[in-house]
């Protein structure tokens, strides 16, 4: 029954026979029945009081939380709960005062390229000098480096597999403040197919087709040396679809407007162009024809950082002119229907070469990704949020994945289930060390379990960010608010003892 | 560079003088370092000299004659190896607990002869391959450390960024492009 029916019902009853008592002149009966009428309406009407309604739970980290029945707020001590145990909790006020220094960060990609660098960047809350040492599986130092606040070590692989390095930091006295394993896999590199059309040869040139060439690249090179001579290397097998063509602007100059038109026709169609703007000579053609406003620059301007490259003659007047947005190593971009058009406004690269190879590869792999050279693959594994843990829920993510994921080790199969831009699963790894999974469209992959003991500062870390974002979904002044139940025993009591009088005075009478 | 390998090579030659052979090996190694650097190098440049080349005029570039020239082809290059492939089969095999190449302890023996210089380093690569010949499961990570050790560090190579085209990244960009 509506328990506001039941409210008025209690009351008309009581009014009338209050009145009917009164009637008769029975004025303690009519209390009597009053009394009991206003009891039962308030049993009935479940009266809630402001305040402190239900208990606060201290939770434990190390045990699941018990029973939530009642439950109105947690309380934890320490560094917090990891983030799949919050997932597994409702959202209550939280009483957590976070923890002070002690805790440190490492970030790194569990996954790089061949070629790429590997970087693992180590963010700490203590600013005292310390070494950071990157360990091969031999003990042996791969990448150090030192100093106060955050730091960081950088290390190119020579091979691709998958690794388990270790990672270090020590104080300046050489005592070992952590210590842990890094896991990392080394897959190998997309392979560029580059397409390049040159109108004059030039040092550069060649420099560029030796980086390509000795990075693997397939290369379908054709440079203009004379009236009718052009010098034309082809690439070492079937190039089916170029990621990316480059071009010089002597060439774009020189060239009829119909080749124009169809290289502007394949950008259209989704290949990046790269433009070697360093031998550009017609500021309108190129204004008429990609919307690109250049301005003469001044001579002997070297790009600012340790290469210090020529500046091209012409280049975009600003960092953003127009559709044109410009980067810092020189790079103006833009996009042309589903592809995208490079404009490269810096030279003379080839006088690095020899001195600095390496810093050189690593400016141009920069400007690559700026141009946006990308080549598509079926699945991305995706690294988990916070450390993989035995006993404890991992989620494994990734993209591009449907259907079925195995894990033999486990002896499980699970469903991917699909999210935003990625499909995820949720499993409870056994032990420490690889784990390794199977899918029928990703193939095999593996992902590192941590030992319970692992990087304690970082895992700590990890439940202080973990603990601060649950606490941020409900703020403690939500207890404030939070109503109580007030007992109903009370009342029934009185609506039963005003009938039991009622009940003997009419006996008696 | 050539200025710097003969002053090592001076030093070098000081110290044989002294038939302190031991001493000598420090220069020794820092001139072969700057003459196989200058080796590698297809190019070496120098100073310019105060002649400045006035700048070609486009309308006259390529008006030259051209007789006996012509066009040419070729083939691109194969890329160079830096790590031998037996090498990297003996790596990927030691990564897991399959049987091992054929006759990949010799393979291995070379490579840490002719790849780590320090005698310690080298001394305890050929513990940890007569380990692994032995029989010993954990040292095979260790050997493969010793090996990819002795390969150095990697080279720069000029890549793609692979990508994953997801219906919400497709949807996102054409929503984007719009």
């Amino acid at each position: 029954m509506n328990q506001t029916l039941m409210l008025a019902l209690a009351g008309l009853a009581g009014i009338a026979s209050a009145g009917l008592y009164a009637w008769r002149r029975k004025w303690i009966d009519a209390l009597l029945v009053l009394v009991a009428a206003i009891a039962l309406g308030l049993f009935a009407a479940g009266i809630r009081v402001p305040g402190d309604g239900g208990r606060i739970v201290a939770l434990d980290p190390a045990a699941p939380p018990p029973a939530l029945e009642g439950v109105r707020g947690f309380s934890v001590q320490g560094d917090g709960l990891r983030a799949a145990q919050w997932h597994d909790l409702p959202a209550l006020p939280l009483q957590w005062q976070r923890p002070q220094g002690g805790a440190m960060r490492l970030d790194f990609p569990q996954q790089v390229a061949l070629g790429r660098s590997f970087t693992l960047r180590l963010q700490r809350e203590d600013k005292f000098d310390a070494r950071l040492q990157l360990l091969a599986e031999n003990g042996q130092p791969i990448a150090e480096a030192r100093g106060a606040g955050d730091l960081s070590v950088t290390w190119l692989p020579p091979l691709a597999e998958r690794l388990l390095l270790r990672a270090r930091l020590l104080d300046k006295d050489g005592k070992v403040l952590a210590e842990g394993p890094v896991p990392v896999h080394v897959h190998a590199p997309a392979i560029l197919q580059v397409q390049g059309r040159f109108g004059a040869p030039s040092f550069d040139l060649r420099t560029l087709n030796d980086l390509l060439g000795s990075s693997g690249a397939l290369l379908d090179w054709q440079v203009v040396l004379g009236r009718a001579i052009t010098r034309s290397e082809l690439p070492r097998e079937e190039m089916k679809e170029p990621n990316l063509l480059i071009i010089d602007a002597a060439w774009f100059e020189r060239a009829a407007a119909s080749e124009r038109a169809a290289l502007l026709g394949r950008v259209a169609g989704g290949v990046p162009l790269l433009v070697l703007g360093a031998n550009a000579n017609d500021p309108g053609l190129w204004s008429r024809t990609i919307g690109l406003a250049l301005k003469a620059q001044p001579a002997d301007a070297k790009l600012a950082g340790p290469l210090a490259l020529a500046v091209a003659p012409l280049n975009p007047a600003g960092r953003v002119t127009g559709d044109w947005s410009g980067s810092e190593n020189l790079v103006w971009t833009r996009s042309w229907q589903q592809g995208r058009i490079a404009w490269l406004g810096a030279g003379e690269w080839h006088r690095r070469a020899i001195t600095e190879p390496q810093a050189l590869a690593l400016w141009w792999q920069d400007v690559l990704d700026s141009v946006g050279v990308e080549r598509p693959q079926a699945v991305e594994w995706l690294a988990p949020e916070e450390l993989p843990l035995p006993g404890q829920r991992m989620e494994l993510c990734a993209r591009g994945v449907a259907g079925e994921v195995g894990f033999p080790g486990l002896g499980l199969s699970r469903t991917w289930m699909p999210h935003t831009d990625s499909a995820c699963v949720a499993v409870w790894p056994e032990k420490s060390g690889w784990l390794q999974v199977k899918d029928a469209k990703a193939g095999e992959y593996a992902v590192y379990v941590y030992a319970p003991g692992d990087w304690p500062q970082w895992q700590a870390a990890q439940r202080r960010d973990a603990t601060a974002r649950y606490m941020a979904r409900t703020p403690v002044k939500a207890l404030d608010g939070a109503a109580r139940a007030f007992p109903a025993w009370p009342f029934a009591l009185t609506f039963m003892l005003a009938m039991l009088l009622l009940w003997w005075r009419e006996r008696r009478s | 560079m050539l200025r710097r390998a003969l002053a090592a090579m001076w030093d070098a030659e000081k110290a044989l003088r002294a038939l302190t052979p031991k001493v000598a090996l420090a220069p020794e190694h820092k001139a072969l370092d700057a003459i196989k650097e200058l080796q590698q190098a297809e190019r070496v440049y120098l100073h310019k000299t105060a002649f400045v080349p006035p700048p070609i005029k486009e309308e006259k570039r390529m008006s030259g004659d051209m007789d006996g020239t012509a066009s040419y082809r070729r083939a691109q290059m194969e890329g160079g190896e830096r790590v031998p492939e037996e090498l990297r089969l003996l790596v990927q095999a030691l990564s897991s607990d399959g049987p091992l190449p054929a006759l990949w302890t010799r393979s291995a023996h070379d490579w840490v002869r002719g790849s780590i210089p320090d005698d310690d380093g080298r001394l305890a690569a050929q513990g940890a391959i007569q380990d692994v010949a032995d029989g010993c499961a954990p040292c095979r990570q260790v050997l493969r450390a010793w090996l990819r050790g002795g390969a150095g560090q990697g080279q720069v190579l000029l890549q793609a960024r692979s990508t994953v085209e997801t219906p919400f990244a497709r949807a996102w960009r054409e929503g984007g492009a719009k």
